[in-house]
C-alpha cells in the first residue's frame, strides 16, 4: 500500500528473468548446435561462456552503475556521441530482435514438429506472439512477477524431469572427458559466448530495477546459476543420449521428455512438459518484445513504447514465418547471430567503459 | 416545500413543514405527538417513524421523563436544559438544520423540537426487526467459533468490538449518496492501518452518488476497482472473527445495515483462498487444508480443458488400458467430447443454480434427481461417456471447495475460457492463456495492493500465503497493507515447546 | 468497439486453429505391435496389430491384425485405411517385431531409421526378432492371461530385469549402439514355433522354441539376438544373455535361478537364486593395441534347493567347497562364452567400451583406437566373487532315511 506501484522490478523478478531468458535455450535448437562442437565435453562449455563474458559484463554494470540516472541508451548516446552511438544501438537493436526472431520461429518450429503436425505454423505463431505481447503489454512488472511466480514451478518441473532422466544417464558417457579436446573446446565456447547475450538485453532493465543491489546481485548470482544448470542439464543430455548420436538428436530436451517414464504405463509426459515450457517461452518472448521494444523505441527519441508492442509482435511473426523450415533457422541463428553477436556483445561494454573512463579524466 | 435549514420560530410551522416533508397524513407511519412540559411550561413536539423506532424505549426513555421531570434548575437555553436534564439516560444529539431533521428521522431516531426553539434533539431509538446472531451460512467451520454478522449494523460492530478489545479500534460513520441516508461504517485499528488507505476508501466512498445504497454487497460494485473485470477485489465475508483477524492485520472493515456480512478492503488472492479453519486448526492440520483448497482451485480451473486437450491432442499420455475404455465407451456416443463437456457442465450449472433457488423443503430431491438419475440416464442414454460425468462431477466439487463466493465464480467462469483454448489449442493454448491470465492477475491491484502480494512482488512478511508457518512465528504485519506498526510482536526466540 | 472488434477477431481466429490436429480418441485406430518381414522380391510385408477398444468378450477379438505390401512400415500407415476406417496412429505402440530373416539383411538399419525420426514413435518401443516371420509372430501370439494385447507386451518387456534371459532392448539403445559403433547389440529374441521334440538342456540353456511347455501362449521368449553394425549376425542363448548382462559395468540384472551340478555327487543338482546388487568391475587398460581387461563379478548367491542331502549349509567347509565349484563353474562358463564374442562376433556385448572410453581424454584419441577391432585380441580375466548370503528357511537338509523309518 504505502508502496505505490513503481514500475520497477525487485531482485528476485530480475533473476527469474535472468534464469529463463538464457536457460529455456538449452530447450530450444542451441544445444544442438553446440553438441556439434562441443560433443560430449559440451557441458563444460557454459563455464567457458561465463569466463568470456563475465569482465564485459562487469564492464557495464560499472558504466552503468557509474551513470545511475540514465538509461543505458541515453548513456551510449552521451558517451558515443549521435551517431557512433546510433550505430552502436543499432547493432544491439539488431542483434536483440533477431534472435527475437529467430528464437521464436524455432519454438514454433519445435511445437509444430513435435506436437502440432498439421496445424499450420502461422497459427501456432500468432498465438504464441498473442501471448506473449498480451504479457508484455501488461509491463514490466507483469513480466517480472508472473517470472516469479512462475519460476518455482518450472523448477520443479526442470528437476522432475531430471529426477525421471536418472535411470537411464550413464556417467560413462561422458567421456572421454575433453571430448574434441581443450582448445577447440575454448574457441568455440568463444565463438558461441552469445548464447548468454541476454544478459546484455537484461541491462537495458536497469533503470527499472529498484536498487543498485538487486541488480547487481541478481545478475552476477542469476549468472552463475545459469551457468550450473545449463551444465547440468548439457551433461544429462550427454548421459542420456550420448555422443554421436546427439549430433544427430533434432531437440534433446523434447526427446528427453519423451523418452523418461515412471513405468511403462505410466510414461508419455511430453506433452506436460510442453505445457510447462510453453509458460516460459511466452514469458521469454514477452520480455524480448519489451526490451526489443523498448532498445527501439529509446533509439529514435520515442517517450512511449507501449504502443509499439503490437506492430512489433506482427512484424515478428511476418518476419519469422519467412524461413521454409526449422534448419535453415537454427543455421542462420547460430551462424549469422550468435557467432557475429558475440563479437557486439563482448565489445561493446569494453568500448563504452574505456569511452566514460577517458571522458571522466578529461573533465578534471 | 424544498429544502430548509432554518427552524421555525413556531413550533407548528415547524410541524407543518414536516408534515409536509413525510407527506402526512398519507403517509401514516410518520407520527407526531405533542406533550406539555410542565417543568419549563412549554409544547414539545416529538417526531419519528413508527417501524423504525423502539416503542418501548420511546415511551420509557423520552415521553416519560419529559412528563414526570418536575423542575429543572438549568440557566442555558431550552434545548440545552432538556438535553442535560430530562432526557439522560439517552445519546441525545443537538440538531441546528431542519434538513437534518429529516435524516435523523429516516435513520430510524426520535426528533423532539420545543416550541420556540430553532433548534432540535434527536434521540438514537432506532430498533428495527433483526434475527439473532446465528451460525455462517456459507463459512463453516469445524473449529472455531460459529456466529456470524446479521442484518444489523449495530449489532456486527458489537460482535467485531467482541473480538477486538483495543482503544485504537475506530468505527468512522460515512454517509453515501446524494440522500445522505445510508450509513457505512468503516472500522480500522489506528496505529496499524496506513492512513493513506483510509483516505483513499473514504474517498471511494464518497463518489458514490446514488439514492440508495441497500447493503455491503452493493457497496462492494460501487468502490471496487475494475467492474467489468472477472477477478474480484474486495472481500465478503460473514465471519466477525475473520473480520477481527484482517482488522489487526491493518485492513479496514466497512459494515452497512442489512447485511449480514462485512467488506474487507485491501485484499489478495491468498485472503480468496484462506479459511478462519486454517489458522484454529493446528499447522500441519491447517496446512493439509490448505494445500487441498489449492488442488481444488486448479482442479476447479483446469480439469475439464484438460481432459479435452489431452484425448484430443495428446492421446499418448493416456496409458493404453484406459485409452482403449475410454474409447470403447465413448464408441456409441454421437457428440464430439467438447460438445459433450459443454452439455455436462450446462446441466451442472444448471443443477447448482436450480439447487439455490428451489424450496428448501423440495431442496434435497435435486441432488438426488441431479446426480442419480440424470447422470446414470445420461450415460446409459449414450449422450455422455462415463468418465465425463467423473470429470464434470470432480470439477463441480472442487469448485465447491472454493471458500469465497467470488473468487469461486472467476474459477468458474474462467473454466470455460479455459475449456475454449484447451478444446482448440490442447495443452499448448492452456499453457499460453494460464500465463497470461498469470500475468493479468499479478498487475491486478486491490486499493494499490498487488493481487499475488507478498510472494510476487516479493515482500517481507509473515509467509502466511500458500502455505502458513507456525502461529507463533507470523509475527510480521504484511507490508503491502501498512508500513507503520510493522511488527505484530517481537520476533520470537526459540522454538514454540519453549 | 474496437476491442470487441479485436476479441472477435481473435476468437475467429483460435477457432480456426482448432481444426487441425485435433482427433476424437475413438476414431483412432491404436496401433500396438508392429511386425516387419521382408519377402523375396524388393519389397516388405508390414502387419499392424491394432487394438480393438470394445471389451474382448466372448465374440469379440482384442485385435485386428493387419499385413501389407508397402515400401516401408510408415507408409503402410496410409495403405492401411483400405481396410481399417480410422486414422492409424503410433502413440500406443509397445514393440517392433523383426524377422530374423530380415534382421539378418544388409538394409535392416536402413529399413529401421524412420522410426526413431516419426513423431508418433516413442524412443521407448521395444525391439523383438522372431525366429519365424512377424506377421505369423503376431497372429501366433494369444496370451491367455492377458486379454489385450498392448498388456502383455507391456508385461513382457519389463520382465528383463527380473530374469536376465532377454535383454533390454529399445529402439533407443539400438540406435545408441550402432552409432556408437563399439560392440553389439542384443534384441529381445522370440519365437512362437516350437521346435519338434524340443532341446535337452538347462533351464536357461535355450534359444526360443527349444523350451518344451505344453499349453499356454506358443510365444516364448528366451535369448537375444546379436546385431552388429546394424545386421543381424548370431543368436544367444538364454544363458548367453545373462552372462551379457552380468558382465556389464552397471547393473544389468536382479536375480536369477540357476542350477549347478552339485559337487560331491554329480547326478544331483543345487538350485540357487543369483542376486547381481551391483555391476561388474571393470579395469580396461588400453596402453598397448590389445586391451587388458580385468573383470571382477561380484554376486550374491542364495540356495534355494540341494537335491542331494548333503549338508552344505552348516559345514563350514562343505559350504566352501560349494562355493569355489559355483565360482569355477561359473567362470569356465564366462571364459568360454567371451571366446565366443573374441572369435565369432569379433565384439563384444558387455559395455565394456563405456570403461574403455574413460582411458582416453579426447573422442579422437578414443576413435583412433578403434575399440571395435582391438577387441578380438583382448586379453581377459574373469574374476566371480561368490558371497553366499542365504540357505532359505531351512538350514540342513531333511533326512530322507529317517523320514522313511529306516
Amino acid at each position: 500500500m504505502i508502496k505505490p506501484t513503481d514500475g520497477k522490478i525487485g531482485s528476485r523478478e530480475f533473476f527469474g528473468l535472468v534464469l529463463i531468458l538464457i536457460l529455456i535455450k538449452t530447450t530450444g535448437s542451441t544445444p544442438m548446435y553446440l553438441f556439434k562442437l562441443g560433443q560430449n565435453a559440451t557441458w563444460m562449455m557454459p563455464f567457458f561462456f561465463l569466463l568470456v563474458i563475465i569482465f564485459p559484463f562487469f564492464l557495464l554494470y560499472k558504466v552503468l552503475n557509474g551513470n545511475k540516472d540514465k538509461h543505458l541508451i541515453e548513456i551510449i548516446y552521451s558517451l558515443l556521441g549521435k551517431w557512433a552511438g546510433f550505430l552502436l544501438i543499432s547493432f544491439i537493436f539488431l542483434y536483440s530482435f533477431s534472435s527475437l526472431v529467430l528464437a521464436s520461429r524455432s519454438t514454433v518450429d519445435i511445437v509444430g514438429t513435435l506436437f502440432y503436425p498439421i496445424t499450420p505454423k502461422i497459427m501456432i505463431y500468432l498465438f504464441l506472439m498473442l501471448a506473449s505481447f498480451f504479457v508484455a503489454k501488461r509491463g514490466l512488472e507483469a513480466i517480472g512477477r508472473t517470472t516469479w511466480l512462475f519460476y518455482p514451478a518450472l523448477n520443479l518441473f526442470l528437476l522432475f524431469a531430471l529426477v525421471l532422466a536418472f535411470p537411464i544417464l550413464h556417467v560413462d558417457f561422458l567421456f572421454p572427458i575433453l571430448g574434441p579436446g581443450l582448445p577447440s573446446l575454448i574457441t568455440s565456447s568463444i565463438k558461441h559466448s552469445a548464447t548468454y547475450g541476454e544478459l546484455f538485453l537484461l541491462a537495458f532493465l536497469y533503470p527499472f530495477i529498484r536498487s543498485n543491489k538487486d541488480f547487481r546481485n541478481s545478475s552476477f548470482l542469476g549468472i552463475l546459476f545459469v551457468t550450473v544448470q545449463f551444465s547440468v542439464i548439457l551433461a544429462v543430455f550427454v548421459m542420456a543420449f550420448d555422443y554421436p548420436s546427439i549430433k544427430n538428436i533434432a531437440y534433446p530436451f523434447q526427446q528427453l521428455t519423451r523418452i523418461i517414464e515412471v513405468n511403462a504405463v505410466l510414461a508419455n509426459y511430453d506433452s506436460i512438459f510442453l505445457a510447462v515450457w510453453v509458460v516460459a517461452s511466452v514469458i521469454r518472448f514477452a520480455i524480448l518484445l519489451y526490451i526489443t521494444t523498448l532498445i527501439f523505441a529509446y533509439m529514435i527519441r520515442l517517450e512511449e513504447f507501449e504502443p509499439l508492442l503490437l506492430p512489433f509482435s506482427g512484424l515478428i511473426v511476418m518476419l519469422g514465418i519467412i524461413p521454409e523450415n526449422p534448419i535453415v533457422v537454427m543455421n542462420f541463428f547460430n551462424t549469422v547471430v550468435i557467432e557475429s553477436g558475440w563479437m557486439i556483445i563482448n565489445s561493446f561494454p569494453v568500448l563504452l567503459w574505456a569511452t566514460w573512463k577517458w571522458k571522466e579524466r578529461g573533465a578534471y | 416545500m424544498g429544502n430548509r435549514c432554518e427552524f421555525y420560530k413556531n413550533l407548528n410551522e415547524n410541524v407543518e413543514f414536516l408534515n409536509r416533508v413525510f407527506s402526512a397524513p398519507l403517509n401514516t407511519d410518520f407520527k407526531v405527538r405533542y406533550v406539555y412540559l410542565t417543568s419549563i411550561k412549554c409544547d414539545v413536539a416529538i417526531f419519528y417513524l413508527s417501524g423504525m423506532v423502539n416503542f418501548e424505549s420511546l415511551e420509557t426513555t423520552i415521553i416519560r421523563p419529559l412528563i414526570d421531570k418536575k423542575a429543572v434548575s438549568g440557566k442555558d437555553s431550552l434545548s440545552e436544559v432538556v438535553q442535560k436534564e430530562v432526557l439522560v439516560n439517552k445519546d441525545v444529539r443537538k440538531i441546528d438544520c431542519l434538513d437534518d431533521v429529516k435524516i435523523e428521522i429516516l435513520r430510524g431516531n426520535t426528533v423532539i423540537i420545543l416550541d420556540k426553539e430553532t433548534s432540535g434533539l434527536s434521540i438514537t431509538t432506532t430498533g428495527f426487526e433483526h434475527r439473532g446472531v446465528e451460525k455462517p451460512q456459507s463459512e463453516n467451520v469445524l473449529k472455531g467459533p460459529m456466529e456470524s454478522f446479521v442484518e444489523s449494523g449495530f449489532i456486527n460492530r458489537s460482535l467485531i468490538r467482541k473480538q477486538i478489545h483495543n482503544e485504537h479500534l475506530i468505527t468512522e460513520s460515512l454517509t453515501v449518496g446524494v440522500k445522505k441516508s445510508a450509513v457505512v461504517s468503516m472500522m480500522y485499528i489506528n496505529g496499524i492501518v496506513s492512513q493513506e488507505l483510509v483516505e483513499k476508501v473514504k474517498e471511494r466512498i464518497n463518489e458514490i452518488n446514488v439514492d440508495c445504497l441497500q447493503g455491503v454487497s452493493i457497496l462492494e460494485q460501487h468502490i471496487e476497482e475494475r467492474p467489468y473485470s472477472l477477478l474480484p477485489s474486495i472481500l465478503y465475508t460473514e465471519r466477525p472473527d475473520r473480520a477481527a483477524a484482517f482488522l489487526q492485520e491493518g485492513h479496514i472493515v466497512l459494515i452497512m445495515d442489512n447485511s449480514p456480512a462485512c467488506l474487507v478492503v485491501p485484499v489478495t488472492v491468498w485472503s480468496f483462498f484462506h479459511t478462519a479453519e486454517d489458522y484454529y486448526q493446528r499447522w500441519a492440520f491447517g496446512n493439509f487444508i490448505r494445500c487441498v483448497r489449492l488442488l481444488a482451485i486448479f482442479v476447479a480451473l483446469l480439469v475439464p480443458s484438460l481432459y479435452i486437450a489431452i484425448t484430443n491432442f495428446h492421446v499418448e499420455m493416456i496409458p493404453a488400458d484406459l485409452v482403449l475404455s475410454i474409447a470403447a465407451t465413448r464408441e456409441r456416443v454421437p457428440f464430439p467430447s467438447i460438445v459433450e463437456v459443454i452439455i455436462m457442465e450446462m446441466a451442472f450449472e444448471l443443477l447448482r443454480e436450480a439447487g439455490i433457488r428451489i424450496p428448501s423443503a423440495i431442496g434435497p430431491t435435486i441432488g438426488i434427481v441431479g446426480a442419480l438419475i440424470l447422470g446414470q440416464a445420461a450415460v446409459e442414454a449414450n449422450i455422455i461417456s462415463p468418465i465425463l460425468v467423473i470429470v464434470v462431477a470432480i470439477t463441480g466439487l472442487a469448485s465447491f471447495a472454493i471458500p469465497d463466493i467470488s473468487f469461486s465464480f472467476f474459477v468458474r467462469l474462467l473454466r470455460f475460457i479455459f475449456l475454449f483454448f484447451g478444446a482448440t489449442m490442447g495443452l499448448f493454448g492452456i499453457a499460453a492463456c494460464l500465463t497470461v491470465l498469470i500475468a493479468y492477475c499479478s498487475t491486478a491491484k486491490s486499493f494499490e495492493v498487488p493481487f499475488f502480494a507478498p510472494i510476487s512482488p516479493h515482500y517481507r512478511s509473515s509467509k502466511d500465503t500458500i502455505i502458513r508457518p507456525p502461529l507463533w512465528k507470523m509475527w510480521l504485519r504484511p507490508f503491502y497493507v501498512s508500513r507503520e506498526n510493522i511488527k505484530r510482536k517481537t520476533r520470537p526466540e526459540g522454538n514454540s515447546s519453549q | 468497439m474496437k476491442k470487441s472488434l479485436l476479441v472477435i477477431h481473435i476468437i475467429v481466429l483460435v477457432f480456426m486453429a482448432g481444426c487441425w490436429d485435433r482427433n476424437e480418441l475413438d476414431e483412432l485406430a491404436y496401433v500396438i505391435a508392429i511386425g516387419i518381414d521382408a519377402i523375396e522380391e524388393d519389397g516388405f510385408v508390414v502387419t499392424y496389430q491394432i487394438a480393438n477398444p470394445e471389451e474382448a468378450g466372448e465374440d469379440d477379438v482384442a485385435s485386428e491384425i493387419i499385413s501389407i505390401h508397402a515400401p516401408d512400415f510408415l507408409s503402410a500407415r496410409d495403405l492401411v485405411v483400405a481396410f481399417v476406417t480410422r486414422e492409424v496412429v503410433f502413440t500406443h505402440t509397445k514393440v517392433l517385431i523383426v524377422s530374423e530373416a530380415f534382421a539378418r539383411r544388409d538394409e535392416f538399419l536402413n529399413f529401421m531409421k524412420p522410426a526413431i525420426r516419426e513423431r508418433q514413435l516413442s524412443r521407448k518401443i521395444n525391439l523383438i526378432v522372431s525366429k519365424e516371420r512377424a506377421s505369423d509372430f503376431i497372429r501366433n501370439n494369444k496370451p491367455t492371461l492377458e486379454t489385450r494385447p498392448h498388456k502383455f507386451f507391456e508385461l513382457m518387456t519389463d520382465r528383463w530385469e527380473n530374469t536376465g534371459l532377454v535383454p533390454d532392448s529399445t529402439l533407443h539403445s539400438l540406435f545408441h549402439r550402432m552409432e556408437e559403433d563399439s560392440g553389439v547389440f542384443l534384441a529381445t529374441y522370440s519365437s512362437t514355433v516350437q521346435v519338434e521334440g524340443g532341446r535337452e538342456g538347462k533351464e536357461d540353456d535355450h534359444i526360443p522354441g527349444e523350451v518344451n511347455i505344453q499349453g499356454g501362449n506358443p510365444t516364448q521368449t528366451i535369448g537375444s539376438a546379436v546385431i552388429k553394425e546394424g545386421k543381424m549376425i548370431a543368436s544367444l542363448t538364454g544363458e548367453e544373455t545373462r552372462f551379457s548382462l552380468l558382465l556389464r559395468p552397471e547393473k544389468g540384472i536382479e536375480k536369477m535361478i540357476a542350477t549347478y551340478p552339485d559337487p560331491l555327487e554329480e547326478k544331483y543338482r543345487i538350485t540357487a537364486r543369483l542376486l547381481a546388487e551391483e555391476g561388474s568391475q571393470v579395469h580396461v587398460n588400453t596402453k598397448n593395441r590389445a586391451p587388458t581387461i580385468h573383470v571382477k563379478v561380484p554376486v550374491k548367491l542364495e540356495i534355494l534347493s540341494i537335491e542331494s542331502n548333503i549338508d552344505y549349509v552348516e559345514d563350514l567347509e562343505k559350504q566352501h567347497l560349494l562355493k569355489n565349484h559355483i565360482k569355477t563353474l561359473i567362470e569356465d562358463k564366462l571364459n568360454t562364452f567371451i571366446k565366443r564374442t573374441q572369435e565369432e562376433f569379433r565384439a563384444e556385448p558387455f559395455r565394456w567400451s563405456l570403461r574403455a572410453r574413460r582411458t582416453f581424454l579426447t573422442n579422437k584419441q578414443f576413435e583412433e583406437y578403434r575399440w571395435m577391432d582391438n577387441y578380438s585380441f583382448a586379453e581377459i580375466h574373469i574374476e566371480v566373487d561368490i558371497e553366499l548370503k542365504e540357505f532359505g528357511k531351512q538350514l540342513a537338509p531333511t533326512d530322507m532315511k529317517q523320514v522313511k523309518g529306516d
